[in-house]
């Protein structure tokens, strides 16, 4: 079906876009357009009615790094980030991106649209999850840094909220003794079986300093309580810790929450390998 | 929707919907056919313009996308030297050219070519992921890839 009512809404800067989501309601916005182009198969794309155009204002497209973290405007794309090469990206980060689609959707796709595609979560959610990133989300009226595990509703589910937007993602560059990646499905193509699993550990001499394990797929998780419950253990741990763990990952990452599946067994297998690199 | 972009050098307005494929686009209002129709997914590779310098299929770029961008095809990249360089690399290390991917192949070879960083065979080799060719093998590529930098050094270097 082709869309000739759409209309394109194009900003040069920030406070453009704060203007037109002020002025105009029921915006869809979009950056790089490749998840829209990746659900269609017709011959014309077909957009919502109102649509936001963030992939050519310059403010957005930009990346600082300091020296405790690296911030992206959500208009980046992952073939730049990649670019920075790995010395200047948290691995699972890198990793994560380098393995995303192929180098010609990489120049278009943005990291702002891989974190905020609807329905299924993409690559880049869980290892962003896990590093703790923080969003700094603008309203048409002011602007305000939240940790993306809040910002993101806990069951997946989208939350109705005041129009807004994505303006910057800021990653700690803080160094981890070990990162996990794994991404799940297919290579290269998103299917409902993709998901992706980011696992971070910290160690300070033979104790277990920090630990972040994140899943996303068709649901996301991260559970400070289960990380917790980690947290302060000596290295190596033993095989008693290990099935005493499993078991209360059981609990943690709940039916309730995540329904037995194939991708619920899969969540339990990279845990169980990964809590083994510890052993 | 009116929108002004470069087409091949020269500065083009399209009225359009804009949800249309870039692809369609050049080949239905401009009979740019080097441009195929593949995939509809970014995969395949067979529909790869250079997008502001950067090789990128067609398929996956709604027309508003385009708007004040530069667009190069096929057709106008086969006059200048860099696309010689390629072909030539190609020809050398015994490349089919069949016509259907011809303009995914070149441009990401162009685009591994122009690059500043030096890529080892494992990059060249993932540079052509996006690019689905059942005529050539991939280490051929690379070969034409590298036979490409040769030439392009070399090249560079008479002036």
């Amino acid at each position: 079906m082709l869309n000739k009512y759409t209309t394109v809404y194009h900003a040069s800067t920030v406070s453009e876009v704060q203007t037109i989501l002020k002025n105009i309601a029921g915006l869809s916005i979009v950056a790089g357009c490749t998840e829209i182009a990746r659900r269609q198969t017709g011959r014309a794309l077909h957009l919502p009615a109102n649509v936001l155009a963030l992939a050519r204002v310059p403010e957005l497209c930009t990346m600082t790094k300091t020296e405790r973290y690296i911030e992206f405007g959500p208009s980046v794309t992952l073939d730049e980030i990649l670019k920075l090469g790995r010395k200047n990206v948290p691995d699972v980060l890198f990793d994560c991106v380098s393995g995303i689609a192929n180098p010609g959707v990489r120049a278009v796709a943005t990291i702002g649209g891989n974190i905020s595609a609807k329905g299924q979560r993409l690559s880049a959610f869980a290892p962003l999850l896990a590093l703790d990133a923080r969003l700094e989300i603008r309203t048409p009226y002011d602007a305000a840094w939240i940790p993306m595990a809040r910002y993101f509703s806990n069951t997946g589910k989208e939350q109705p909220r005041d129009p807004e937007f994505i303006s910057r993602i800021r990653v700690p560059t803080e160094s981890w003794d070990i990162a996990i990646y794994r991404r799940l499905g297919q290579e290269g193509i998103v299917t409902d079986q993709t998901a992706s699993f980011a696992f971070l550990v910290k160690f300070q001499k033979n104790i277990l300093a920090d630990i972040r394990v994140a899943y996303a797929g068709r649901f996301f998780f991260r559970k400070r309580e289960f990380e917790n419950l980690i947290i302060g253990r000596t290295l190596p741990l033993s095989e008693k810790d290990m099935i005493n763990l499993m078991d209360k990952a059981e609990l943690f990452f709940g039916k309730d929450l995540f329904p037995p599946s194939y991708e619920r067994k899969c969540l339990f297998n990279l845990l169980e390998e990964s809590l083994r690199e510890l052993t | 929707m009116i929108i002004p972009f470069e087409l091949n050098g020269n500065m083009v307005y399209i009225d359009s919907n804009p949800g249309e494929r870039l692809v369609h686009i050049l080949r239905r209002r401009f009979n740019l056919l080097t441009a195929k129709e593949g995939c509809l997914s970014g995969r395949c590779g067979s529909c790869m313009v250079l997008l502001d310098g950067k090789p990128v299929p067609s398929c996956i770029v709604p027309v508003f996308q385009i708007r004040n961008s530069s667009i190069v095809t096929l057709e106008h990249f086969s006059a200048t030297p860099e696309y010689h360089d390629v072909m030539e690399g190609f020809a050398n290390a015994g490349v089919s050219m069949c016509g259907f991917c011809d303009a995914g192949k070149i441009f990401i070879a162009h685009a591994i070519v122009s690059s500043e960083t030096r890529m080892s065979k494992d990059e060249i080799k993932a540079m052509f992921a996006g690019n689905m060719c059942r005529c050539t093998n991939v280490d051929d590529l690379v070969a034409g890839v590298k036979n490409a930098i040769a030439l392009r050094r070399k090249r560079t270097n008479a002036k």
